[in-house]
């Protein structure tokens, strides 16, 4: 049974709904821009510069915020990110042109941007390694539970006061309780935190690791010797974190997980409405399907990796892209008077898998053991800044791929490019060492399970 | 008075030719769209501000 007195779970309990607040946040620019378009005349070029500017600006911040993560910590971090995104909500109500919703959409996205790094790096601290990919899982529904509910706030707000506006004005308070949530229950690191028990930080740390170390030099960069770290942290040197294989791969996986991800799920609502000739809040609810698809994924995936494959994050990752990509590629043939239940279940399963992605569950984890939670931040940064540059490209890459014919819009083209993203995505994953068996999890399998030789950098090995 | 009757033709025409908003699109113009509520729109930004302000300045300002 879960202890919810546990300090871990109250820290991960304050993450969670921190990235809730942030996905609902986001997302419910998606499901109200049919009526954002129609309100200020937007053309879908606009609209795809408009996306575009979000995921720039969210993009451009990721390598700053680990920095920044990692130098004053999560908790200041988290705080800074919702603050700045609940005040930034409001002021988009208040946009009269294209061009003001694009500035202030990317405005929005540096803002939101901070926020992934120092919920990650909670995770990664507050939890050993046996139920991180668990605790981690149950930190990433947030990001499928909050779009699946966004349409059915943002919506009936927008209809019920005639106006797209109120829904930002609303939704900009959601931060309000998450500020005072985070001042209450975060506290950086475990043997920080005065009201932790021993006995919990044993269970965290191992018994020896938190009675014996007491380094207090928290960027792992910078020590010299183990004893001048905290509990759970190694030397990491800036040259393992940024010249490292798996990490590089991780960021192109990165890349076209997020390309097809955001590139699926942003236009899903116009899609529904343009080419499938739905109702908005039908239309809507493909992007809730998607994302009903990826809470499924990410809690079997983060169950999966820690029970069935024994703490090893990358083989879910393998198979991921290439089940999205055979889902995406089913979608194509949908045209108008396609049963829904179809729409629903393709949709589903893209986002079922496109979750058992590098950047859609188990990277905290995963950087934490190949690296050292201590430079989760930064580390994240690179790779999530990979995600986004495809989250970015995929808006405006869209809408040009969308083809205009004598019935309406045509999204066969840029389906075929999720599904390719996918493909790419499973092959960079193929590269990435596994720290469990140190080798590449394909490496291990064709070799009849032998373990590999890789080290970390930093082991002198 | 022909001037009256051919601006109220074109303000006609323009209404015809342009679609209809759905529901929920509103005016391009905020406070337009906000009409009365406006006021209270401005009130609630400040609120919202204030209490932001206070909770990140909060957290950022306590020692660890």
């Amino acid at each position: 049974m879960l202890d919810i007195s546990q300090r871990r779970y109250q820290v991960l309990g304050t993450a969670w709904l921190a990235w809730f607040v942030n996905y609902i946040d986001r997302t419910k620019t998606a499901a109200l821009l049919p009526l954002i378009i129609a309100s200020l005349a937007m053309t879908t070029q606009q609209t795809g510069w408009v996306l575009f500017a979000f995921f720039i600006g969210y993009a451009a911040v990721q390598p700053v915020a680990g920095f920044v993560t990692d130098l004053v910590g999560p908790k200041k971090a988290l705080a800074l990110s919702v603050g700045a995104f609940a005040i930034f909500t409001w002021t988009m109500a208040l946009v009269g042109s294209w061009q003001d919703l694009l500035i202030r959409n990317a405005l929005f996205g540096i803002a939101e941007g901070f926020e992934v790094t120092a919920g990650s790096r909670l995770s990664a601290t507050w939890f050993p390694a046996q139920t991180r990919g668990r605790a981690f899982a149950f930190h990433q529904t947030a990001y499928t539970i909050g779009p699946i509910l966004a349409p059915f706030i943002a919506v009936p707000i927008a209809t019920a006061t005639g106006s797209w506006r109120w829904s930002f004005m609303v939704i900009a308070f959601f931060g309000l309780p998450v500020l005072a949530v985070i001042d209450r229950f975060v506290v950086d690191r475990p043997e920080r935190d005065p009201r932790v028990s021993q006995k919990e930080l044993d269970y965290i740390f191992g018994h020896e690791e938190a009675t014996k170390k007491k380094g207090t030099v928290l960027d792992p960069a910078k020590a010299h010797v183990a004893d001048e770290l905290p509990p759970g942290e190694r030397i990491t040197p800036y040259r393992e974190i940024f010249l490292n294989r798996s990490v590089f791969l991780m960021f192109c996986a990165g890349f076209f997980g997020l390309l097809a991800a955001w590139g699926l799920t942003t236009w899903l609502p116009t899609y529904g409405v343009q080419q499938l000739k739905l109702p908005l809040i039908v239309a809507g609810s493909l992007s809730s399907v998607v994302y009903l698809g990826s809470l499924c994924g990410v809690v079997s995936g983060g169950i999966l990796s820690d029970k069935l494959f024994a703490t090893k994050r990358t083989p879910i990752w393998l198979l991921g892209g290439v089940i999205m990509a055979a889902a995406v590629l089913w979608a194509i043939s949908f045209q108008p008077g396609t049963p829904i239940i179809a729409a629903y279940i393709a949709f589903f399963i893209a986002g079922f898998a496109v979750s058992w992605g590098p950047v859609g569950q188990l990277f905290a984890p995963y950087l934490a053991e190949l690296l050292t939670p201590g430079a989760v931040g930064r580390s994240l940064g690179v790779v999530v800044l990979g995600g986004m540059v495809g989250s970015a490209v995929a808006q405006p890459l869209t809408a040009a791929l969308i083809v205009q014919t004598a019935t309406g819009p045509q999204y066969w083209r840029a389906f075929v490019m999720f599904a390719v993203c996918g493909i790419l995505m499973s092959v960079c994953v193929a590269g990435m060492i596994e720290p469990q068996v140190r080798r590449t999890y394909l490496g291990y399998l064709f070799s009849g399970k032998q373990v590999g030789s890789w080290q970390p950098a930093s082991s002198g090995v | 008075m022909a001037a009256s009757i051919l601006w109220s033709i074109s303000i006609l025409l323009v209404a015809l030719a342009s679609k209809p908003l759905p529901p929920g699109a509103g005016p391009a113009n905020p406070f337009q769209d906000f009409g009365l509520l406006t006021g209270l729109v401005l009130a609630l930004d400040v609120i919202n501000t204030v209490f932001v302000l206070f909770y990140v300045l909060r957290i950022w300002l306590r020692r660890a």
